[in-house]
């Protein structure tokens, strides 16, 4: 398998791996199938890579514990006034365009998002076109700003906390 | 939002709701096409918000808590953050309850937010009286920024250098009471303080605005600086409008415009999450 195709194969095989394993894992995970996916052709059909990640997961013994319901039912408490101070900062941080998009994509309205399917999709069509992007390459921005706004918000929160 | 095709029920993948030989041929498809991990990715996402949103259904809430909450750090961290992300009605502390019932009293949100608008119409009295529909000659005063996250917020990105801005079109709440207007300056020139009109489509730069508000200073947001005015909605809603910010003194060389398109419609503007 050429240098491009793993290139192209490996944040897939992170994916699907991260699925069902913490990224640590799902990365040592990657790095296994695409050692054993070096002799297939470049154009294998995914269904042969797919067979390797499959074997890859079902021999992995290392699935998390799962953790109690308390620790649950907290998440769904109200949200801690650090963490939100931090979002706000971590909004103004990545400039207004890209805050624009990001909570106009993902519908944090003063509403306090009154969601559906049907809305998020019509919400969403309309952005593309405000910002005259297609579908696919206004997705991946947004997926992409919410992973900084999140790396962001927790680098903020941790530097906050004193404990 | 869908490029998607229809049979790929991705939002079923990660609540487990698929037989495998339909979850064997979306993982194939995620390891053949990057379009697929993004709506994997995306998914994914939109399953945190409902959940912080309690838009789940009880089944739905019971399968995202145990196949994905439960056994992920990760998705746990990315939880607290979507919770973060929804605005905070005042009786936030709340016990965990099943999504059915949780949807029924979504609701109250509305009322809180109908009942701020009233508050601030009633504060705003005044001011509406000296700026709603009032000729630029006995229009004045500033408007001073405050940060108010009850009304919302509008964004205007500075036209590009060469060529008028793309048209804005916005979708208001009929029950807006006012927006926050905040227009990009750029090239900014320092110590300048700026004037904020609506005019009518087809008015003249000079000619009377529908709203005016001047002697605007210059602020931070984020990356950018811009100046800020509360416009009464009727002076935007349901009509095409020129909305045109100028430097002062009058003479300077600066100026910028939007054309703003606000057709009555249900769905909330963005605005920027509550403090």
């Amino acid at each position: 398998m050429s240098p491009e195709a793993v290139a192209r194969l490996a944040p897939r095989l992170q994916a699907l791996f991260a699925v069902h394993r913490p990224p640590a894992v799902a990365a040592a995970l990657t790095a296994e199938a695409l050692r054993r996916a070096e002799a297939l052709p470049d154009d294998a059909a995914a269904e042969a890579i797919h067979a390797i990640a499959r074997a890859l997961l079902e021999a992995d013994d290392s699935a998390p514990a799962p953790v109690p319901d308390a620790e649950l039912d907290a998440l769904e408490a109200a949200p801690d006034p650090a963490l939100r101070k931090a979002l706000r900062l971590g909004l103004a941080r990545l400039g207004t365009d890209a805050a624009r998009l990001l909570l106009g994509y993902y519908g944090f309205g003063a509403d306090g998002g009154g969601d559906t399917a049907a809305s998020r999709q019509q919400r969403r069509s309309q952005l593309a076109v405000r910002f005259g992007l297609d579908p696919s390459a206004l997705r991946g921005r947004a997926l992409a700003l919410r992973e900084q706004l999140e790396a962001e918000v927790a680098a903020l929160a941790a530097a906050a906390d004193p404990r | 939002m869908n490029d998607t095709p229809p049979d790929e029920d991705w939002r079923g993948y990660w609540l487990g709701r698929l037989d495998d030989d339909a979850a064997a041929r979306l993982e194939c498809r995620l390891l053949a096409d990057d379009r697929a991990v993004d709506a994997l990715r995306e998914a994914l996402t939109d399953l945190h918000d409902d959940y912080a949103r309690e838009q789940l259904t009880v089944a739905e809430h019971a399968a995202f808590r145990d196949r994905v909450l439960r056994v992920s750090a990760e998705a746990r961290a990315r939880q607290r953050f979507a919770q973060a992300m929804k605005p905070l009605p005042e009786a936030s502390r709340r016990a965990p309850r099943p999504a059915a019932a949780a949807r029924a009293a979504r609701r109250p949100s509305w009322t809180l937010l109908a009942g701020a608008l009233i508050a601030a119409a009633l504060a705003l009295t005044l001011s509406l009286n000296r700026h709603w529909l009032a000729p630029a000659a006995d229009a004045g005063g500033a408007a001073v920024p405050v940060r108010d996250a009850a009304a919302p917020t509008v964004l205007l990105l500075a036209p590009p250098a060469s060529g008028p801005a793309a048209p804005v079109q916005l979708a208001l709440d009929p029950r807006a009471v006012e927006l926050r207007v905040q227009a990009e300056i750029r090239p900014l020139e320092p110590g300048r303080r700026y004037r904020l009109r609506v005019l009518a489509t087809a008015a003249t730069d000079e000619a009377p605005a529908l709203f005016e508000a001047t002697d605007l200073p210059v602020q931070p947001l984020g990356d950018g600086q811009f100046v800020e005015a509360r416009v009464p909605a009727p002076a935007l809603l349901g009509e095409t409008r020129r909305l045109r910010v100028d430097a002062l003194p009058p003479a300077a060389a600066f100026h910028a415009e939007w054309t703003v398109l606000a057709p009555v419609s249900r769905t909330p503007p963005i605005a920027l999450p509550a403090p």
